[in-house]
């Protein structure tokens, strides 16, 4: 199942007018696929990602999964990782996890055997019975990817998921992350303003500009996945960065 | 009351043991300065009893039958208007949260609800349900109803974007939102309200015995002062506190039990 995004616009409006936050975005998420979406703060990345998701209506242009519109959140075909987790506290993680499950109206049963495969999946099924408050901000990160992953979708959309997370979880959670996902075979578009993360998790990275965001470039990765945290020492990893970086600093356009 | 129980659950071993011994003494002091004021001669028998005739009139009062008999009138008109208070408060609140206009428009009418002095309109409920238990329970079901249904209603409404972002996001119907979202997001104030309605319904419906009554232990207070039995009515007083003591204890633990945390 391949995302299309075509001639994407969006425009908010506000007390000031009519504000554009991405112009003329096309797109292509090839099955199985990681993609990153990287950009100065403020680029629409996120709206962008919400669009792809069906929760948001573009004001131009269209998104669409192998030929079908995408006008309304469907967690089957792509299920949404948010950067707070979103956790219900009243509830159990394995609960958590089964949670879009039960409402898509899955028997009470498969629904728990589903989310504890998936809760093994991100490496938590210790914690089935826990409340999300005892976890850790990564351990409940996982929790929410293991919901997504609940419900089969061709894509995960991640938005800036580790953004909470300190420095060193990002990092060993985002490559043990990478690896679990690179073994089921699962889709991803992942949002981030991290250079690091962006080359990481990447098969592709889109670069999107200042606002209002339009695709500045695409970068390909060629490292292949699954990949150790190694990979972030190498020569390669180094010059995709510089180039990122040259392409995304805001003081760019002031000197430019 | 649950403030100093929240403090000292979530307080280590030392400190729980410091504040309940701190809770032991207050009662101490004030029955020692009531043993002193009255053998002391400060004050006179017939404003305040010395403990030992109030003791022996409780003893007397729970070998009788009386006693026994108010008690389950005024604990059957508590269970009943708690009950009813509960439902309709609940059910009230789900339904005015169901339109952020209507939400808006009631809040403070049930605000206003919640503090307006209902005891002056019991003489209506006399007037209306007879001076037997309806009246109580009515008078009291009225007053539990407000603060249930208001924290009910805030809490239905106020939910937090990102569950609601959540629930858009996998797709939930709007029962699955209102079943596993809401109430999940809104049980601690519903729980509040349901303790505040709880502390208003025991008021009342003892108060409303005193008011005007034929039978409960707020009668036999009342009757008890009217013929000049002050040790009585002090042992009544003893008694029904003990009651309410008990009944909270029994609320808070249910609430407790019920707590996500």
């Amino acid at each position: 199942m391949a995302l299309n995004i075509s001639d994407l616009s969006i425009t908010y409006p506000t007390k000031d007018g009519e504000l554009l936050a991405c112009e003329n975005i096309s797109l292509r998420v090839e099955p199985g696929e990681f993609v990153t979406v990287i950009g100065p703060s403020g680029c629409g990345k996120s709206t962008l990602l919400h669009v792809m998701g069906g929760m948001l209506k573009p004001t131009r242009g269209a998104v669409d999964l192998d030929g079908v519109p995408v006008t309304q959140p469907d967690p089957r075909k792509a299920a949404f990782v948010f950067q707070d987790y979103s956790l219900l506290p009243w509830k159990t993680v394995i609960e958590n996890v089964e949670l879009g499950l039960i409402f898509a109206g899955v028997s009470r049963r498969t629904a728990r055997q589903t989310a504890a495969e998936k809760l093994a999946t991100v490496g938590l099924s210790e914690f089935a019975g826990a409340r999300p408050r005892q976890l850790s901000g990564g351990m409940q990160q996982r929790v929410a990817v293991a919901r997504a992953l609940a419900m089969e979708p061709a894509y995960l959309l991640m938005d800036e998921p580790f953004g909470a997370l300190d420095e060193q979880t990002r990092r060993s959670l985002g490559a043990d992350l990478g690896q679990r996902l690179t073994a089921t075979g699962q889709g991803v578009v992942l949002i981030t303003h991290s250079l690091e993360e962006a080359i990481y998790w990447a098969d592709r990275i889109v670069v999107l500009s200042a606002r209002p965001g339009r695709v500045l470039t695409e970068i390909r990765v060629a490292e292949t996945r699954p990949r150790s945290l190694d990979f972030m020492t190498t020569p390669e990893f180094a010059g995709i960065r510089a180039e990122l970086f040259s392409l995304i600093q805001p003081s760019r356009r002031v000197t430019a | 009351m649950s403030v100093a129980v929240g403090a000292s659950a979530r307080a280590p071993g030392r400190t729980r043991a410091r504040v309940r011994a701190l809770r032991i003494i207050a009662v101490i002091v004030v029955a020692a300065g009531w043993a002193a004021a009255s053998y002391g001669g400060f004050a006179s028998a017939v404003i305040l009893p010395p403990p030992d005739v109030v003791l022996r009139e409780l003893l007397d009062l729970l070998r009788g039958g009386t006693l026994w008999q108010a008690t389950l009138v005024t604990a059957m008109e508590l269970v009943v208007a708690f009950v009813l208070a509960g439902l309709l408060g609940i059910v009230a609140g789900f339904l005015l949260s169901r339109t952020r206009r209507i939400a808006a428009a009631m809040e403070p009418l049930l605000a206003w609800g919640y503090v307006f002095p209902f005891a002056l309109l019991y003489p209506l409920f006399v007037t209306w349900f007879d001076a037997g238990p309806e009246s109580k329970i009515a008078y009291a079901v009225v007053n539990g109803f407000f603060p249930i249904a208001f924290n009910t209603m805030r809490g239905l409404s106020n939910i937090d974007e990102r569950y609601l972002k959540l629930a858009k996001a996998f797709r939930a119907s709007r029962q699955q939102i209102d079943w596993h979202i809401k109430v999940g997001a809104a049980w601690p104030m519903i729980v509040s309200g349901l303790r505040i309605g709880c502390g208003m319904v025991m008021v009342t419906v003892v108060l409303g015995e005193v008011l005007g009554a034929n039978a409960g232990l707020g009668f036999e207070i009342q009757q008890a002062v009217n013929t000049f039995q002050i040790a009585k009515s002090y042992a009544l007083i003893a008694f029904l506190t003990v009651l309410t003591g008990i009944l909270l204890w029994v609320m808070e633990r249910a609430f407790k039990a019920s707590r996500y945390a």
